[in-house]
């Protein structure tokens, strides 16, 4: 051929892959003909292009012809099968230790392949917008006089539009108003409404909307749904509960709307597919934010920046990236507003962040819409499950390893007619490849049973998914890995036996190293077990401190009853009122914007009179009427409650101590004298009430200010007298249809809707419970077969001390004291980890139980009680045991 | 193994085996290949046939000499052994009977 192209050098790594995998016949002819294309490309096309056809050449010669037998097999195929036999044999001989040993494994890896759909879950939040890459949400961090005093995401309506005008990257951009407060939607038939329902995800959006993000319309048109501005778009889950299960046409129904933002008759224009559980944000009806701009309040001048009801999401354009957006945004509101701001001392920094990351590494400090889940919480199962494996298979190790004992003889006889180390491992390892396999079937099994159960306790309602990369990667990862990580060093110890040794019965040659690796596997699991089992502990005890702790507020007799949105008349509500009064076993009734748990009203900014706007701090409000504080029992302290004989302004506020404190009005008392600038309104202090907590114990008290107004529609609050509940509720429900037809009533007990606050610690405390029974059940399970490995290898020693008359109790404590002292040395190594777990864990919470040494001592006394349990169930049966038996055995 | 019938690659290589006389080795069979038909074929594919027909016994290989362009491996040469040329022979009987029946006419590129 071509004698003039040179010989250049091919790359290494193709090269090595080439001769790993061809036939050693055919692999000078192949090499040479790819050597020999790959120089004639080289002297064509250059280096690079040679390179890159010498791998492909490599790949695409690895063909069932070219391919070696990579597993010289025939023989061990044979082995495998006998082997395979062999470990049947052993499991079905051996069936409480099997049993032991699989389901424990099982266990184990089902509670990994449940918090690996957790996990998968929570990382895939909002990703399925097609868009979900380059939509953001737009944030804005507060600085006052330097000081940050943190980013939230509420804004004026004048914020979306000049995004769209100022910075360019911006391609789309909507402003989201959220009906506030909620509203009665009913179904409109023949001009008459029907279906009255209390609805709370309400949204209104611009059309921009729905080209952001994906929405699957079943119904109506996707690109102008929301452009006539008496439209409205439903879920499909509200398209059933007014229109019922059959697939109706309901596009061009009307709908009405009553709840004070934009009441009125709207017509569906789209039906769309309800949003996964995956979503930062869920609604039932899309309203066109047309309307509720149309409000005075958002007409009148200067309201643009200043009524922070709205906020924000834009999509970039596909070759911007957020930093160059952010730049030209983050000071935007100061190009609009700076007077505004320069006199308030404030800086206000605009910023994005990326829709899918909302869920868990929100970036506002406030208060974020639904639950919010928290990136650390993720992390912290992926922790527990990496414990979970860890215990299981350190279970299986111990199991296996103290099942030495019995074959002992079997690895003798094979060593002495000639097995070699390698053979009697892959023996050892092929067994342990069956256990580990079966116990991933089972796990299977379980994970669909538990999944419902725990789900539950998770707080998210999650679908057994098998069928999903990671975890199918998973389950594949643990029927390759788990049978050597797990098997390996059982594996290792038992083929060590020396011949003669084994056959003898005395079989552990390297006896005090094997033990002391045992000895600190189960150290470990009772370290891990301590930590959970202190956990729980601490996480119920502090469950039951919130629930039960005095809040200063007078909530189990007080009964609640969700204000009507439609049909409220002022003379409605006097009806309702003097009737409830009149009930027997109604002791009080106030009305009020809101009520303890349900958050504030209003938050504003307030300083104290005679001071400049610099000084301003937050205050959050309330509006409640003169019953309110008696109603509730919360303490005035100085001054005077409300009176129904002065209107509002007169009537000045009542604040709490935060307040007094906050804005240095000196004592209580000191305070009635000052005056409050509250958003503007110089107000005077008309009393000071005791600090309560109106949220729940994970805030601090902060400053809160009582605000007098005569009659409310929000909320109605009972005092109840506990004997008379029944008939209270009765007449509540009679009296509220008759006073406001048309308003489903909705009631609750302000205690039990306080709580409702601590559904996520109470799903935490949950999880917690559940991890830690299983993490002890199988630190015992690795602690008993330690005991009964080392009793069945002291029988003799056993038997001696009986015969020479040791007592039962006696030979007892022997043999469980160096037990024991693992678990102390366990517990030991645990306090510290324990304690900083537990104090990170409890800084969540503004009041807390505070670690007192109960905490530990509580725990470790029921490890140690659970500890001598297991290793007694041994230990005395060996006792017991005739001495003769075990003596004569030779 | 399947029949000992040409497959139309097989046969393809055969020929071009035949072809090439002493020079018949991967390389060269495939850029031979390459230029008669205007096929671009792949030497994995070349060599997966070759190798097929040397198992169905219709060609034999020897080693020939180390050579530079081959980063000093030596190239391995294929000759049409006597069952290959029967099986050549054969199909080329075949083909040619039908030729023979076929009209004139039904050939003629318009």
């Amino acid at each position: 051929m071509n004698q003039t192209i040179q010989d250049h050098k091919p790359p290494r790594i193709p090269q090595r892959f080439l001769r790993w995998y061809c036939k050693p016949e055919l692999l000078e002819d192949i090499e040479g003909d790819i050597h020999e294309d790959f120089n004639k490309r080289y002297t064509r096309s250059g280096k690079r292009h040679a390179h890159v056809y010498y791998f492909l050449d490599v790949v695409r010669f690895f063909r069932p012809f070219v391919i070696k037998k990579l597993f010289k097999t025939q023989n061990r195929n044979v082995m495998f099968k006998l082997n395979t036999t062999i470990a049947f044999r052993h499991l079905a001989k051996n069936k409480l230790y099997s049993f032991i040993n699989i389901t424990g494994l099982a266990i184990g890896i089902a509670a990994c392949l449940i918090i690996a759909h957790y996990v998968i879950f929570q990382l895939s939040y909002d990703k399925f917008h097609d868009n979900a890459d380059r939509v953001y949400r737009v944030h804005n961090q507060t600085f006052q006089n330097g000081e940050d005093l943190g980013t939230g995401f509420y804004s004026g309506y004048a914020l979306g539009p000049s995004l769209i005008r100022d910075v360019p990257e911006i391609e789309m951009q909507s402003r989201v108003h959220p009906y506030y407060g909620g509203a009665v939607v009913s179904k409109v038939v023949d001009s008459v409404a029907v279906t009255p329902f209390r609805e709370q995800d309400i949204l209104f959006v611009e059309p921009a909307f729905l080209q952001m993000f994906t929405f699957n319309f079943i119904q109506g048109n996707h690109n102008t749904a929301l452009d006539d501005p008496s439209s409205i778009v439903i879920t499909e889950s509200t398209m059933r509960k007014y229109f019922g299960n059959e697939p109706n046409v309901v596009v061009g129904q009307v709908l009405k709307v009553d709840g004070g933002w934009a009441n009125g008759h709207y017509r569906i224009s789209g039906v769309v597919q309800d949003f996964p559980a995956n979503s930062h944000f869920q609604f039932d009806f899309l309203l066109p934010i047309k309307r509720v701009l149309m409000r005075d309040q958002y007409t009148e001048e200067g309201t643009d920046w200043g009524w922070t009801n709205f906020y924000s999401y834009v999509m970039l354009s596909p070759q911007s990236t957020e930093a160059a957006a952010e730049a030209k945004m983050a000071d935007l509101m100061h190009q609009y507003i700076p007077e505004q701001l320069e006199s308030d001392g404030q800086k206000q920094v605009l910023s994005l962040q990326n829709v899918p990351d909302i869920h868990l590494r929100s970036e506002v400090t406030g208060d974020e819409f639904g639950a919010v889940g928290d990136i650390k919480s993720v992390y912290f199962m992926v922790i527990i499950a990496a414990f979970i494996l860890l215990i299981a298979w350190i279970n299986f190790i111990n199991l296996s390893t103290a099942k030495a004992t019995e074959r002992s003889l079997e690895v003798g006889i094979k060593k002495s007619m000639g097995a070699l180390r390698p053979q009697l491992m892959s023996q050892f390892l092929t067994e342990s490849f069956w256990v580990n396999l079966f116990a991933i079937v089972l796990a299977i099994g379980l994970t669909y049973v538990f999944m419902p159960i725990l789900s539950e306790a998770l707080g998210v309602i999650l679908e057994v998914d098998m069928t999903n990369p990671l975890i199918v990667g998973a389950l594949l990862a643990l029927i390759l890995a788990g049978p050597v990580l797990a098997g390996f060093y059982p594996a290792l110890i038992l083929s060590s036996f020396k011949t003669v040794t084994a056959l003898k019965g005395r079989f552990v040659s390297k006896k005090s190293h094997a033990f002391t690796v045992r000895k600190g596997l189960v150290v470990f699991q009772f370290i891990i077990s301590t930590f959970l089992i202190a956990g729980t502990f601490t996480v119920s005890r502090q469950l039951n401190f919130m629930q039960n702790q005095d809040t200063g507020i007078d909530m189990s007799r007080t009964l609640a009853i969700k204000g009507p949105d439609t049909n409220v008349s002022f003379a409605s509500f006097e009806a309702f009122k003097n009737n409830m009064e009149q009930v027997a076993g109604v002791e009080a009734f106030s009305s009020s914007r809101s009520i303890p748990g349900n958050g504030y009203n209003w938050g504003t900014e307030a300083r104290r009179s005679g001071t400049d706007r610099s000084n301003n701090g937050t205050v959050n409000v309330t509006w409640v009427d003169a019953t309110f504080l008696n109603t509730y029992g919360i303490e005035v302290i100085a001054g005077r409650d409300f009176t129904e004989a002065q209107r509002q302004a007169r009537n000045g506020m009542i604040i709490n101590e935060a307040t007094v404190k906050a804005f240095g009005l000196g004592s209580p008392e000191n305070a009635l004298t000052e005056k409050i600038i509250l958003s503007g309104d110089t107000m005077a202090i008309r009393g000071v009430v005791k600090d309560h907590n109106w949220q729940s114990l994970h805030k601090a008290y902060g400053p809160a200010i009582f605000l007098y107004r005569f009659a409310s529609a929000d909320f109605f609050s009972l005092g109840v007298n506990p004997q008379n509940t029944d008939k209270v509720i009765k007449a509540a429900e009679r009296e509220f249809e008759a006073a406001f037809p048309g308003n489903p009533i909705e009631y609750y007990f302000v205690d039990d809707f306080f709580n409702r606050q601590y559904q996520e610690d109470k799903a935490f405390a949950n999880i917690f419970k559940a991890f830690s029974a299983f993490a002890i059940f199988a630190a015992c399970l690795g602690l008993f077969g330690l005991a009964s490995y080392s009793v069945v290898q002291k029988a003799k020693e056993i038997g001696i001390r009986r015969v020479l008359g040791a007592s039962g109790t006696h030979i007892t404590i022997l043999f469980s004291k160096r037990y024991l002292i693992l678990t102390i040395i366990a517990n030991a190594i645990a306090i510290p980890i324990t304690y900083y777990g537990i104090k990170s864990w409890l800084e969540n919470f503004a009041f807390s139980i505070g670690i007192t040494a109960e905490l530990f001592l509580v725990p470790m006394a029921l490890l140690l009680i659970i500890a001598t349990l297991t290793i007694s169930l041994q230990t005395i049966r060996a006792a017991m045991a005739n001495p003769v038996k075990n003596l004569r055995s030779e | 193994m399947k029949g000992t019938n040409l497959g139309e690659f097989e046969e393809v290589v055969l020929l071009t085996i035949a072809a090439l006389t002493d020079e018949a080795y991967s390389v060269a069979i495939c850029d031979e290949i390459d230029r008669v038909t205007e096929r671009k074929v792949k030497l994995g594919v070349v060599h997966a046939v070759l190798n097929r027909l040397e198992k169905k016994g219709f060609v034999r290989s020897e080693l020939g000499e180390a050579t530079k362009e081959r980063g000093g491996r030596r190239k391995r040469f294929f000759i049409v052994t006597h069952a290959g040329k029967v099986a050549l022979t054969k199909v080329k009987a075949q083909r040619d009977e039908l030729w023979s029946l076929i009209p004139d006419f039904n050939l003629k590129i318009a």
